[in-house]
């Protein structure tokens, strides 16, 4: 299969990113990031932001003590795939996680390790369970105004999108980072942060810049597009809106493939070390071969 | 002016074919009636903010119900109450109280 061909597949997936020490929740949120997927840190007990394991299209568990005893039996009976990360004497030692986990890696490996393995896990539990290689599309509508959410949120779910709503940019960010929505509708006229440092923040976070962004601007105001489209907004739409219109505008975006975005520089999983300037500075063990292939 | 807009009854559903929309259009004059009991309130304590505030609200979300004049009372009263302009808002309240009263959904 193309390398593209795989992208298509993992994109703008949420994976849910668990057990991972800081320093290396940064090299793999950023990884993610290229990969166009969005991702949220769970928790050592799975169940960060109060969202199930079923929320995620897929995990990435990483092989250490840090998961509490009584979430593994979760862990073990989601039907989402998971991934079983981390260095191999560690991975290996653990029988029963990787034994039942869909696929290992072991550190140091490359984002496209990362990107076949996901890849390769995620199609195959599509397969077996009969579904569909798409998922629910998820909308998130930040606006103060109650009235266009809930307009919003009933012509937009009467489309089959599933809808979540803040009315501050404080709660906004919070949400979308557990969330994982596919586009944010975003007010730039917000109490707290308004829409334009909401944008920077999403731009600015790895773990969230590939979500879309329809930015909600007052039609006759040209500057507060220009301003949008600088920090990232994806689209905009003038209000007020044709409720039907930004539907389809909505549907548009959702087709459409990410637009890159700039990063802060190529980078590499090296097994806890960060290495910049797109250099592979890994061991010399093969970073292809370094994992077993449990075909 | 607003007023003379107000009486084009009744108002014609624009977005015919989103499904419950008219229920949602009700349920938009109901909220907006409290709404503007509200901004009488913020205007006898000169909290021109929130009326404001309210009025830009409002610009943006009456025509997407349909309804262009609430969009053109919104207009309104964002701009008098950036100016400050209490009788000019105590006279626009009137108009958007007397639409709301007259207006039907179909």
């Amino acid at each position: 299969m193309s390398k593209t061909a795989m992208m298509a597949d993992v994109r703008r997936r949420r994976i849910g990113i668990c057990g991972f020490p800081p320093p290396l929740r940064q090299d793999l949120d950023r990884t993610l990031e290229e990969l166009g997927c969005l991702s949220a840190h769970l928790d050592g007990t799975l169940q960060g932001f109060g969202k199930t394991l079923d929320h995620y299209d897929a995990l990435l568990v990483h092989a250490n003590e840090r998961i509490h005893p009584a979430c593994l039996t979760e862990l073990l009976e989601t039907p989402k795939p998971w991934l079983f990360i981390g260095p191999q004497d560690v991975v290996l030692r653990n029988h029963t996680m990787h034994l039942r986990a869909d696929d290992v890696l072991f550190e140091p490996f490359t984002p496209e390790d990362l990107q076949f393995r996901l890849h390769r896990a995620i199609v195959r539990k599509a397969s077996v369970t009969q579904h569909t290689a798409s998922h629910r599309s998820s909308i998130f509508i930040a606006d103060d105004d109650p009235n266009v959410v809930i307009l919003l949120s009933s012509v937009l779910g009467s489309h089959g999108w599933e809808c979540h709503s803040a009315n501050n940019g404080i709660e906004t960010l919070s949400q979308i980072r557990s969330l994982l929505p596919d586009l944010l509708v975003l007010d730039i006229e917000m109490p707290g942060l308004n829409g334009f440092e909401v944008l920077r923040n999403i731009r600015e976070d790895p773990g969230v810049k590939n979500i879309k962004i329809l930015l909600l601007t007052a039609s006759c105001d040209p500057a507060a597009v220009e301003k949008g489209s600088t920090l990232g907004a994806d689209e905009y739409l003038g209000k007020p809106f044709n409720p039907l219109r930004a539907a389809g505008r909505i549907k548009h975006m959702l087709e459409l493939a990410p637009p890159p975005r700039p990063t802060s520089g190529a980078f590499i999983w090296v097994g806890g070390s960060y290495a910049g300037g797109g250099k592979y500075v890994g061991k010399p063990e093969s970073p292809a071969t370094g994992s077993p292939d449990l075909a | 002016m607003l007023e003379s807009q107000s009486r084009q009854q009744p108002e014609a559903p624009t977005l015919p074919e989103i499904p419950g929309f008219t229920q949602l259009r009700l349920d938009y004059l109901k909220r907006l009636s409290q709404e503007v009991t509200m901004l009488d309130g913020a205007l006898a304590s000169a909290d021109f903010n929130r009326i404001r505030t309210s009025g830009h609200n409002m610009k943006g979300n009456g025509s997407p119900y349909g309804f262009d004049p609430i969009s053109a009372f919104g207009r309104a009263l964002e701009a008098h109450a950036r100016n400050g302009q209490a009788a000019e808002i105590r006279a626009t309240l009137i108009e958007l109280r007397n639409y709301l009263s007259h207006v039907k959904v179909s």
